[in-house]
């Protein structure tokens, strides 16, 4: 099973769109695909109209009391599962910290499920986090949408700096612009970014649009409603990008 | 990914899946028709390995090379591969999760085809009442296909098929179609069942070691007949896949059954002659000769590729080079097997067995002695012949009595396996697992003889055609050499099997079981 992280501490960033449509995508093509939904907020789920039906408590899934593939729910999309967002896992973190070695802790709830799923997306809560830190110590790729504009530059190094302490230095990170509005003059030459980030940037770029706000609305991925659609081409061809990075 | 518990039920006629859908849409809001045409095809090895585990290997045509799943029978996934090439040797699958999984069972057989299933028809959701998914199903008509027959027509199906974490609704669907549909829910097997039905091709793998229920008082050339009818039908089932070498064990397989008809008809032969049994005798030698030498290339090749992973770095130039040739004198046999197969003699064989089968089988009169008696008889004289040949050995037998042995061991081995159903099995069992450890021992030493002169004459060869004779030299001299090495450490272990053969015990079994003399 590869594990792909879709992050950014930065919030408003396209982040929960990004992990929607690649792992909707992902199961379209046939790969088994699982979506954890870390955000508190739940956005993933409600897209996926996924209801966490029992409240686990994130003590118990550490102390092996529970088991995290008793969650694991189908959506309305063959080959795609999701761990839907549960309040308690606001005290992951919490509970993270209470126990020893909590990177290994968290991959050691994932190994029932990896001879289930071909693929696991996390779709990350924004902050910079010890579950943040046991995510990237299992991820075999960091998906990572910056919005063009110099803060989210300056975020993106903060991360790298935040990998290379934690000696993560070596994790495969791939940031890509996200929301990219043509009327804005930042938006329209994202060079200067490319040139100042820590890593290559992936070359798709997905547009603003309404159509992704839609999302939410129609609950369903872009290329469900509007598959023609700049922002759905578009998340096809990050897609295939990503693809071809695991 | 659908999860345990696809449940599958026969549909009738439109009125029932009008019914269907009038009873789910009582509990669930119904999500619109979907267009649903697909093609799996199933693939095992020739003897069905992975259907005796309960495994389905499916693959599904795509837009791109396809997908590749395994499941089990309920329908819980094992491994899926996306994007798939067509399933061959283990060895030539890409490394991953699907090969691993594959390995232990597969072995070194090759998957095959065995049936595809296309389904036609329309699927559907069933929505809770917050519009989300919570069981899906299809109603499909369907039809299978297999190897070059024409496709047959299916049953119409109606397959529910569960999601995770909402078993409670699928059970209500259940429940919903249960009461709806005159047949039970039935597994994926079913259908595979089904589909291999109405492609004519056997539930049980056709299989040279079938065994014919018989009874001790029924007239020996009616008994005969059976046999030689049911193992008639493995040579006919055995055959395309034999003329096409789709795995070297569809010729193994199809070459044990010659042997067996040839010793059910030799029997035949000495208690009812007539019938035209020799001449049959005679036609089932020829195919057998005519099939041998591709075996022996199959087992050689087999021992090679062994060899391979041991070979000093001297001489594995060398065995590439008695590979290639290996291949090409394989290929020249696998030719000759091909045309004896097509050949009218073959076909007249065939007629000639199914003739006999049918007018022995009817036969009412006691032409010869009943079975059980002739079985008894000819089993307590090759348990003799066998034992005197085993005890003339001496220390250090030569190659030729080691060959005899085999020979006369065969003979009664095919007799134990052929009478085996008149006899209990626990107090047969013991007497065929010693008797297969020596002819095992003893089939090895013989396939150590047969490949050094084949490796003698690849050597011959190599020298003429090939531009790099020396390396194919040393590597037969020092194959030679592990060969001749092999045969010694066989000395011992069949000197030990020789010896739990010729306990007292084992010829009181056998004197117990068949009695006395002929």
């Amino acid at each position: 099973m590869k594990i792909v992280a879709v992050y950014n501490f930065k919030g408003g960033v396209g982040k929960t769109s990004t992990v929607v449509h690649l792992a909707a995508l992902a199961a379209r093509d046939g790969h088994r695909t699982l979506l954890w939904d870390l955000d508190p907020q739940a956005a993933a789920s409600y897209v996926f109209r996924v209801e966490s039906r029992q409240r686990v408590g994130a003590r118990k899934l550490l102390a092996g009391e529970r088991e995290l593939a008793e969650l694991v729910r189908e959506t309305d999309w063959e080959h795609l599962a999701l761990l839907p967002a549960d309040l308690s896992f606001r005290k992951l973190d919490v509970a993270l910290a209470e126990v020893k070695r909590p990177s290994e802790r968290l991959a050691g709830l994932i190994r029932p499920l990896i001879r289930e799923f071909d693929l696991l997306f996390f779709d990350c809560p924004p902050s910079l986090s010890l579950l943040a830190e046991a995510v990237f110590a299992m991820a075999d790729l960091l998906v990572v949408p910056l919005v063009p504009a110099p803060l989210s530059l300056r975020a993106l190094s903060q991360l790298h700096a935040e990998l290379v302490r934690k000696g993560l230095g070596d994790l495969a990170v791939a940031p890509f612009l996200s929301m990219v509005d043509r009327r804005k003059s930042l938006h329209r030459d994202s060079s200067w970014l490319s040139l100042r980030s820590p890593y290559p940037l992936l070359e798709t770029a997905i547009p603003y649009s309404t159509l992704v706000e839609e999302v939410t609305v129609r609950r369903q991925p872009v290329f469900a409603f509007a598959p023609a659609s700049p922002p759905a081409v578009a998340y096809e061809r990050l897609w295939a990008e990503v693809k071809g990075r695991l | 990914m659908a999860e345990a518990g696809r449940r599958s039920y026969r549909v009738r006629d439109e009125g029932e899946v009008e019914r269907l859908l009038e009873a789910l849409a009582g509990a669930f809001a119904l999500g619109p028709r979907r267009r649903l045409a697909r093609r799996r095809q199933l693939f095992d090895t020739y003897d069905r390995r992975l259907l005796a585990e309960g495994r389905l290997l499916f693959r599904e045509a795509g837009a791109g090379k396809g997908s590749l799943e395994l499941t089990h029978e309920e329908g819980r996934s094992e491994v899926r591969l996306a994007e798939a090439a067509e399933p061959g040797l283990i060895a030539e699958m890409p490394p991953g999760r699907l090969r691993e999984a594959l390995a232990t069972t597969v072995a070194d057989r090759r998957l095959l085809p065995l049936v595809a299933i296309e389904e036609r028809g329309f699927a559907l959701a069933l929505l809770d009442e917050r519009g989300k998914t919570v069981a899906r199903l299809a109603v499909v008509g369907r039809r299978a296909e297999a190897g070059e027959g024409k496709p047959a027509r299916l049953a119409r199906r109606a397959v529910l098929e569960p999601l995770r974490g909402y078993e409670g609704e699928s059970e209500a669907a259940a429940s919903a179609l249960g009461a709806i549909l005159a047949t039970p829910a039935e597994g994926f097997r079913a259908e595979i069942d089904e589909a291999l039905v109405a492609t004519g091709q056997p539930l049980v793998p056709p299989s040279p070691k079938v065994e014919v229920p018989l009874d001790p008082a029924e007239p020996v050339v009616a008994a005969a007949g059976r046999m030689v009818g049911e193992l008639t039908r493995v040579l006919v089932a055995l055959e395309p896949g034999t003329r096409k070498a789709l795995d070297p064990e569809f010729l193994h397989d199809f070459r044990v059954a010659l042997r067996r008809l040839r010793s059910l008809v030799r029997e035949v032969e000495r208690v009812a002659p007539g019938h035209g049994v020799k001449r049959l005798r005679s036609e089932l030698g020829a195919i057998a000769g005519r099939t041998g030498p591709c075996r022996d290339f199959d087992v050689l090749a087999a021992d090679l590729a062994g060899h391979a992973a041991e070979m000093p770095a001297w001489a594995a130039e060398g065995l590439a080079i008695l590979d290639h040739h290996v291949a090409l004198r394989r290929a020249e046999a696998q030719r000759e097997v091909a045309a004896a197969l097509a050949s009218g003699r073959w076909r007249r064989l065939l007629a000639a067995l199914d003739h006999f089968a049918r007018r022995a089988a009817a036969t009412a009169a006691p032409e010869a002695a009943p079975i059980g008696e002739v079985a008894r008889r000819r089993l307590a004289k090759a348990q003799r012949r066998f034992a005197r040949e085993a005890e003339a050995l001496g220390t250090h037998p030569a190659p030729e009595a080691l060959h005899a042995l085999r020979i006369t061991g065969k003979r009664y081995r095919y007799l134990l396996e052929l009478f085996a159903p008149l006899f209990p099995r626990p107090s047969l069992a013991p007497l065929v697992d010693e008797l297969k450890q020596v002819q095992d021992l003893l089939g090895r030493a013989n396939d150590f003889a047969v490949q050094g002169e084949k490796l003698r004459q690849l050597a011959a060869e190599a020298a003429h055609s090939a531009p790099r004779a020396l390396a194919a030299g040393m590597a037969v001299g020092y194959l030679l050499a592990r060969l001749e090495s092999a045969r010694g450490d066989l000395t011992r272990p069949l000197a030990r099997a020789l010896e739990r053969l010729a306990k007292p015990a084992q010829r009181r079994r056998a004197e117990r079981l068949f009695g006395g003399s002929e």
